[in-house]
């Protein structure tokens, strides 16, 4: 009997790390890619529901920093700083604080198969949750850099796909950062809103910064995926989402709009205003939201007044 | 022939005259970096042509909604309430610059790494 129960927790001791090195790998290869130097440029591609929404984007990366072409002009990113660009000008915005990085474990790697990709040897491999896919990349063997991510919604179909059709891995590449700004602006920390709880849906709030004006950012993270929740004033909104599309969670109403790299969605809550941001899948924004301050009006009058002009 | 690059989508819907199709296909027999760029177009093309057709889920001019006969009478009491100054009425919505919120969350989003800093942000809102 002692025996068998050394053999059972020898075999326990000898699984452990074999599950533990899955999600290790996924780390890895996030790390590994994030510091990897390239150029390339590619296309982004988003759809849920009857929205959808396409970009090309080119993006160099040289000794951890990126200079990004996309839909809405250029920017650079390097560490704690985002420079972008208006027309001749450029401004900068740097976070102050930040909260260290960690990956959920609810992810792990699948199986990994060698394929090439863009004439290049890459591996193809699957990021698992739980015991459903999530999403599946093809790396650049060289440099580790996706050459194409798909994340799947809850059902398997695919929500994002961002696919390289040129790729470089270019070591060394000297980049330039401008000489100067117009102005130098800093995300300062901020207490947290008692409102957003600290985590949601498997989602950690690592970090929140003050806005221009009345308002919060938290940061939301699983390590994967991320999120911002905008906390503003009741009845504030931006103006985009007039004509947004409405979809319900859990029988209440929200606005969305559906960009090539982001999701948007906008509520307007008894106390607060809110806009949330970011890639994460379309399952995980209905958990998140289902978590989160519920749309609604405040007031018995108000809520009459709302029943009856919308 | 230089890079045909701006002829590419014209040569994919066979819109080109034959001499500059002729021209196109041979460049592509020989240049991977053009081949790589019709591989791109062809795949964004089949995208797009792939997305269903549908109507918007919601009326882009709203219905007119008529309300119960017992919602005059609480509006009527909402209006004289209001006169006699007995409720504020709310603040003035204002508005939130979608561009500053994208630029924020992307200059966080770029301090540490995840799925978008691996492939390489796009930003932008």
């Amino acid at each position: 009997m002692t025996r068998r129960l050394v053999l059972l927790a020898l075999i326990g001791l000898m699984a452990i790390p074999a599950v533990a090195r899955a999600d290790d790998d996924l780390a890895e290869v996030l790390l590994s890619a994030t510091d990897a130097d390239f150029h390339g440029s590619g296309v982004v591609m988003c759809t849920w529901g009857p929205d959808s929404a396409a970009a090309t984007y080119e993006v160099t990366r040289s000794h951890g920093m990126s200079m990004v072409s996309g839909p809405n002009g250029d920017f650079i990113l390097l560490g704690s700083l985002m420079a972008s660009q208006y027309g001749a000008d450029w401004y900068a915005l740097e976070v102050a604080e930040w909260s260290a990085w960690s990956l959920s474990d609810r992810y792990s790697l699948g199986d990994r198969t060698a394929t090439v990709r863009l004439g290049r040897p890459a591996t193809e491999m699957i990021v698992m949750e739980g015991d459903r896919a999530r999403a599946r990349l093809v790396l650049d063997d060289e440099s580790t850099v996706p050459l194409l991510t798909e994340v799947f919604d809850g059902d398997g179909r695919v929500f994002r796909s961002a696919a390289m059709v040129d790729f470089a891995a270019t070591p060394g590449l000297e980049l330039g950062m401008p000489e100067e700004f117009m102005e130098h602006e800093m995300l300062m920390p901020e207490q947290p809103s008692s409102r957003l709880p600290d985590s949601v849906f498997g989602y950690l709030r690592k970090d929140t910064y003050a806005m221009a004006g009345d308002g919060t950012q938290a940061f939301y993270t699983d390590g994967l995926f991320s999120f911002s929740v905008f906390e503003t004033g009741r009845g504030t909104g931006p103006a985009e989402f007039g004509s947004a599309t409405r979809f319900e969670v859990e029988g209440v109403l929200y606005g969305r709009i559906v960009t090539a790299s982001n999701v948007w969605v906008h509520w307007r809550a008894p106390e607060r205003s809110y806009v949330l941001v970011g890639d994460l899948p379309p399952d995980h924004i209905e958990g998140v939201l289902g978590e989160l301050p519920r749309p609604g009006v405040r007031g018995v009058i108000m809520r009459l007044l709302a029943r009856l002009f919308g | 022939m230089t890079h045909p690059s701006e002829l590419l989508s014209s040569f994919l819907d066979g819109e080109l005259v034959p001499e500059d199709h002729a021209a196109v296909a041979a460049h592509l027999g020989r240049c991977s970096a053009c081949t790589a760029d019709l591989d791109g177009l062809a795949r964004v093309r089949d995208w797009i042509r792939g997305l269903p057709i549908e109507e918007p889920p919601v009326p882009l001019v709203p219905t007119l909604r008529r309300p119960p006969r017992w919602a005059w009478a609480a509006a009527s009491a909402a209006a004289a309430a209001l006169a006699v100054g007995l409720v504020v009425s709310p603040a003035q919505p204002q508005e939130v610059d979608l561009n500053m919120l994208a630029g924020q969350h992307t200059a966080r989003v770029g301090v540490v790494p995840g799925l978008s800093m691996a492939r390489g942000p796009v930003g932008g809102p």
